[in-house]
């Protein structure tokens, strides 16, 4: 091949919107790659809608230049990921707009380059970067295109070779990570990189992706939703940039911010994005307009909103639950990731400013607990994602964050109570985020649920629809009823060493039911207190905490 | 002839009984109001007693201090074996124990009287005492007792986790409790008392956190030149007294049980500490 072929920014948008075709059209078989058969954050939901948030960055820009629209993807990318893939993806997006910076168009060799970059910052952006995921499957992609660029000028080779290895190294993830191999499985994550990938592949050899419906609706934007959708105080949901020169980020978000609920307002002296809630989309326009020219102006009614939930299949809930009220302002705030009323109850009654919505079933997006913690009044905010895949999108949260924010990786609902009860409204944020990282590592976690799939895992053989227990995110149990595998869960976790159980119980469980429950196990346990609690939360019938 | 001293206090300051009796310490009896009964701390209820009936009563017990009459009759008993007496009675903030051991007083004019506000309670005021009364033992002079008390006060320190923050919320004196109470978890809540006020210093889950707690804290305070454990029939006192002592294997760590007074306000299995920093 002699011709040079590359990338124009209108085709690179093209691909990046193929990608997330693709991507969704093999949603449920990524969602379905669980390792664990229990109720998760599930990966092809998280990377798609983490997707569909870089696409509807660049959706209606007019925009020819490669750079520019790497760097919209990246944006939308950033802000919409959920998920550990989903925010490993992000990284890969922000690596390869940095290359891509202001290039017009794409070449076999940038291409190469800019996977490169993709995969040094996502590696960067882990702490303890775990060889057999998506981080393999990106590197492996790039080494190849790297190869392959050092060949040819054709972008669509360099794209094809990488996508076939990318597949290969998936195939491969079982060897680097035992628990993919235990749980007969390639990695999730691996496997929307790949399916991505090949999306865009297609779609420059030209050949057509299909594009059901529902799709289509999805990716022109959110479709106005004909059930009832809980009343809300704002109104609008405007979102706009503001292209000008000087402009006084603090004003902007002092001034917005004054105009309506979960603002959000970050940028530079050139460019500064704003959403805010507003009962009148014109105030903060107006507003706006007088500072420079406005750009990408988007007007939702709340509905749209809820379709985004919808789509997350949780219910409807507002974004930021009330702080305590009447609590004087203070330095450092935390602020929860949740899901269940009685959790959140739990969590604002020791002291949390806000919840986030979410935990097992729904992660919440980076730009989700970034509007919480820039909506709390405290310039200083801890973040307590409370579920290990929520921890890498907290950590984005807080390195957009114009606050100081201190990310502890809780990984459990008990890890979070343990963590917010050593918080100390006197002390600094770095001694507080290492005190309660310490506190969380002393409790013991357990979890009881319905598996989603047959499964053998650490020796445990379950099958579709069994209860399931697991103790720190490990299945330890699996079993008929309820009580029988919260009671030898309890006695995998050590119970009888240790002096306090909580058993948190959720939507599916009565209060009976669970002090039923508790005086037996007090009867079993005579030295040791139990204490029932309503958690309210989906699909776990009980979450179990013990020190 | 240099004038002999006595010192005379309360049975709020939790004096251990034998530190009493060996340092000459005249110790007047709160009263506690038990299901209509009014009992002498100490003696017509002990405390262990106390602690056993607290939980199970469904009256909030209620405190009284001595009669002026009582306290009359203590200077009494001292005429011929001391010429001053140092008084140290719990915090006038918090009762009306200083006032009605004046009064006392007035009806014994044989004893030149001196009166300290502690402004402590529980061992806050038991360390107190005891120093006044090892230094008077020696032969220290009253002015110099007062100056030296003057010196320890703002040095003491109080430390306890309780048990539960129950007895806290009824006794309605501290006001933090109520939202704590609130709270939908069964902490422990740990405090320090500074001038006689429950400050919330820090919460805990479990008793062996709880005790780690405190002794990080007591590790945290520096050098120290008195320290007591302090409880109210803690089960695990004695495992904690060896924990405190081998961090201090040098000073002598005494225990000390907290009265009913004190303890209805706190209820059963409180445990903490009682020091004096060093200078």
């Amino acid at each position: 091949m002699t011709d040079a072929i590359v990338v124009d920014g209108e085709r690179f948008k093209r691909l990046v919107y193929a990608g997330l075709v693709w991507l969704r059209q093999h949603q449920e078989e990524i969602n379905a790659l669980n390792v664990f058969p229990v109720p998760d954050g599930d990966t092809g939901t998280n990377m798609v809608l983490t997707m569909q948030s870089a696409w509807d960055e660049v959706a209606g820009v007019d925009e020819n230049n490669v750079g520019k629209v790497a760097h919209r993807v990246a944006h939308g990318a950033l802000m919409g990921a959920r998920g550990n893939s989903g925010v490993i993806l992000s990284q890969v997006w922000r690596g390869m707009a940095r290359y891509l910076d202001n290039k017009e168009w794409l070449t076999a060799s940038d291409l190469a380059a800019a996977l490169e970059e993709g995969v040094r910052t996502a590696y960067r952006g882990v702490i303890r970067p775990v060889e057999g995921t998506i981080l393999t499957v990106a590197r492996e992609a790039a080494e190849e295109a790297t190869q392959a660029a050092a060949r040819t000028t054709d972008v669509s080779v360099v794209l094809e070779r990488a996508v076939r290895r990318a597949w290969d190294a998936l195939s491969r993830t079982p060897d680097l990570l035992p628990v993919l191999a235990e749980a007969g499985v390639v990695d999730a994550g691996g496997q929307g990189l790949c399916v991505i990938l090949e999306g865009m592949t297609r779609a420059l050899r030209g050949e057509l992706i299909g594009e059901p419906a529902a799709v289509a609706a999805a990716i022109s934007g959110p479709a106005f939703a004909a059930e009832a959708v809980p009343e809300e105080e704002y109104g609008y949901d405007v979102q706009f940039l503001i292209v000008g020169q000087n402009l006084d980020v603090e004003a902007i978000r002092r001034d917005i911010d004054a105009m309506g609920a979960s603002a959000l307002v970050v940028g530079d002296a050139e460019i500064v994005k704003v959403h805010v809630h507003v009962p009148d989309p014109g105030v903060p326009l107006s507003y706006a307009v007088r500072m420079g020219s406005l750009r990408d102006v988007v007007v939702e009614d709340m509905q749209a909103q809820y379709q985004e939930f919808v789509r997350a299949r949780e219910p409807a809930r507002p974004a930021i639950a009330t702080a305590v009220s009447g609590a004087p302002p203070r330095e450092v705030g935390v602020v929860a990731v949740a899901a269940g009323d009685g959790l959140e109850k739990v969590f604002l009654s020791l002291g949390a400013s806000a919840i986030i919505p979410g935990g097992q079933t729904m992660n919440p997006s980076t730009e989700e607990i970034l509007r919480v913690v820039e909506s709390i009044p405290t310039p200083k905010v801890v973040i307590l994602p409370n579920n290990g895949n929520i921890i890498l999108a907290a950590r984005q949260a807080q390195e957009l964050s114009q606050k100081e924010v201190a990310v502890v990786p809780t990984r459990s609902i008990p890890q979070g109570v343990a963590a917010l009860l050593v918080f100390n409204h006197q002390a600094d944020l770095k001694e507080n985020a290492e005190a309660m990282t310490r506190a969380a590592e002393e409790v013991r976690t357990g979890e009881v649920t319905t598996a989603t799939r047959d499964a053998k895992l650490n020796g445990v053989t379950v099958r579709q629809g069994q209860i399931i227990g697991l103790q720190d995110d490990q299945l330890v149990v699996s079993g008929e009823t309820v009580d029988e595998v919260v009671e030898i869960l309890l006695e995998r976790m050590g119970v009888a060493d240790l002096e306090i159980v909580t058993l948190y119980y959720g939507a599916g469980v009565s209060q009976e039911e669970a002090e039923a429950l508790a005086a037996r196990l007090q009867e079993e346990y005579p030295d040791q207190s139990f204490e029932v609690v309503y958690g309210g939360q989906p699909h776990y019938f009980y979450i179990l905490s013990a020190e | 002839m240099t004038p002999r001293i006595r010192i005379l206090t309360d049975s709020t300051s939790d004096v251990p009984p034998e530190l009493a009796r060996q340092l000459n310490i005249t110790v007047v009896p709160a009263y506690v109001q038990i299901e209509g009964q009014s009992l002498r701390d100490g003696e017509q209820i002990t405390r262990e007693e106390f602690y056993r009936r607290l939980p199970s009563l469904t009256k909030v017990p209620t405190t009284a201090v001595p009669s002026v009459y009582e306290f009359a009759a203590a200077f009494r008993s001292l005429v011929g074996q001391a010429d001053e007496v140092i008084v140290i009675p719990l915090a006038s903030t918090l009762s009306s124990m200083i006032s009605v051991a004046e009064l006392g007083a007035r009806e014994v004019p044989e004893l030149k009287v001196h009166f300290v506000d502690s402004q402590q309670l529980a061992m806050g005021i038991g360390w107190q005492v005891i120093m006044a009364a090892e230094a008077a033992a020696q032969g220290t002079s009253a002015p110099e007792i007062l100056a030296m008390l003057e010196d320890v006060r703002p040095r003491i320190r109080l430390l306890a986790v309780l048990d539960t923050v129950k007895y806290l919320v009824h006794s309605g004196r501290v006001s933090w409790a109520k939202g704590f109470a609130a709270r939908l978890l069964d902490i422990k809540p740990l405090i320090e008392f500074r001038q006689g006020e429950a400050v919330l210093v820090g919460q805990v889950r479990t008793r062996r956190r709880a005790m780690e707690q405190l002794l990080e804290m007591l590790q945290g305070l520096g050098s120290l030149e008195r320290l007591a454990v302090i409880h109210s029939c803690a089960p695990d006192w004695e495992p904690f007294h060896a924990r405190v002592q081998a961090l201090f294997p040098d000073m002598e760590v005494p225990v000390s049980e907290i009265g009913p007074v004190i303890g209805t306000h706190i209820g059963p299995a409180a445990l903490g500490i009682a020091v004096i920093l060093g200078r």
